[in-house]
């Protein structure tokens, strides 16, 4: 019997113990203990898992390299691949932008009909100012049609093929266009030049010239449309002995980076020399 | 600087001055033409000015058949100095009115500076490509 009831304080005791262990466990008492007597377990496994973890790369890493060195060459083909597909998007994007400027120029023009062309090449010589592009006759393109851009004049059709024709940049030396200056009220006549800049001459001195001043085309002499902008005014010569003055324009096409033009079909220039007087002797 | 290098005139002279090329007439009367037909300036105005030029690196490559560098620097500052000179009287003819000193500093020196700083890679390339033409020739004839 007794033994019976010692049995019982044995097992009651050990329950009690057991849960007093639980809750000082759950409770977080027992961290330091749990700590302490885990921690070379825990080094133990660590020693164990490096030297596994370097016997097998050591056995693999044979296979994975030449695998790597595979996918390597993979993602360096795929990555020239994007880059020329990038290059070439970014191209399609800067050829798209010139399009829509374009196309907004000759929106703002409904009564103008253009024809797009892109410059495929320039004249060999320096001393000429020419540009070819990439229309001709085909496409409705005559000699003296004015050429345009989102920018403003840019030249005149000089020579035409079936499938190409040339184009006389308003920079060239032998070019001359008749201008309106808007602030000022008043044609005058500009010039290219050797240098590919373009000049105002013979302006009269009472005229007041301003840089800034808009230049844009007068229609004068029938060559090209009345108000297409060709520049600004940069800079005036003038001196009091001189009878006329010189203005400096800045043209605003980019004629350096020109890439696509438009050109008016449905204007037609006026051929004015049978009107100019000839010295008979 | 307005001047352009003139790659068509490079590649004759340097193609004139090959020793082992003998049809260099023919490639100068299709290179002046190409380019005259391409330029405003009339489409018979480079052929004859090319062939003074290559006819005068052919007279150069056999006074310096041992040293083509030195031929080629000649012919290319004469040839370019000719060839812009001869444009400018052109030009001058046809009623442009061209200040020479303008174009003189403007457009000439530039461009005989231009032709000769590319004339040494010119050269070079043209070189390679007649040993290259020429060595397959001579193993075809072999053949």
């Amino acid at each position: 019997m007794n033994q019976q009831i010692n049995r019982n304080w044995q097992l009651i005791v050990f329950f009690l113990v057991v849960v007093g262990i639980m809750a000082m466990a759950l409770s977080g008492y027992l961290n330091p203990l749990v700590k302490a007597a885990t921690s070379p377990f825990i080094g133990i496994q660590r020693w164990i898992s490096t030297r596994y973890t370097a016997i097998v790369e050591f056995i693999t890493v044979p296979k994975d390299a030449a695998s790597l060195r595979q996918e390597n060459e993979n993602l360096k083909a795929e990555v020239s691949q994007l880059q020329t597909q990038v290059i070439e998007l970014q191209q399609q994007v800067n050829e798209a932008q010139i399009i829509y400027s374009l196309l907004d120029f000759a929106q703002n023009r409904p009564e103008n009909t253009y024809v797009a062309a892109s410059v495929i090449g320039r004249d060999p010589s320096p001393f000429l100012q020419y540009v070819i592009i990439d229309h001709g006759s085909d496409s409705g393109i005559k000699h003296g049609m004015p050429v345009v851009n989102q920018d403003g004049l840019v030249g005149r059709i000089d020579a035409v093929t079936a499938n190409a024709a040339r184009i006389q940049l308003i920079t060239d030396a032998g070019s001359s266009v008749n201008i309106h200056l808007r602030n000022a009220g008043v044609d005058a006549v500009m010039s290219g030049s050797l240098t590919g800049d373009i000049n105002l001459d013979m302006v009269s001195t009472d005229i007041t010239l301003e840089a800034g001043d808009l230049v844009i085309t007068s229609g004068l002499g029938g060559n090209y449309p009345p108000d297409v902008v060709i520049g600004q005014v940069v800079s005036v010569r003038k001196t009091e002995t001189d009878l006329f003055q010189t203005a400096s324009v800045q043209p605003s096409v980019d004629f350096a980076n020109l890439q696509a033009v438009l050109i008016i079909t449905n204007f037609k220039p006026v051929d004015t020399s049978p009107l100019i007087p000839t010295t008979t002797p | 600087m307005g001047g352009a290098a003139d790659i068509m005139l490079l590649v004759l002279i340097a193609w004139a001055l090959q020793e082992e090329v003998d049809d260099a007439w023919q490639w100068t009367l299709l290179g002046g033409l190409l380019i005259g037909l391409i330029s405003k300036l009339p489409f018979y105005f480079y052929i004859p000015v090319y062939f003074v030029i290559i006819g005068f690196a052919r007279f150069l490559r056999s006074r310096f058949w041992q040293a083509p560098a030195i031929g080629m620097f000649i012919t290319t500052v004469l040839g370019t100095l000719v060839l812009q000179m001869a444009t400018l009287v052109v030009l001058q003819l046809s009623g442009m009115s061209i200040k020479l000193s303008e174009s003189f500093g403007y457009i000439v020196l530039p461009s005989v500076l231009l032709n000769l700083l590319l004339s040494i890679p010119m050269q070079a390339i043209v070189s390679d490509l007649a040993q290259f033409v020429y060595r397959s020739q001579g193993k075809n004839e072999r053949i």
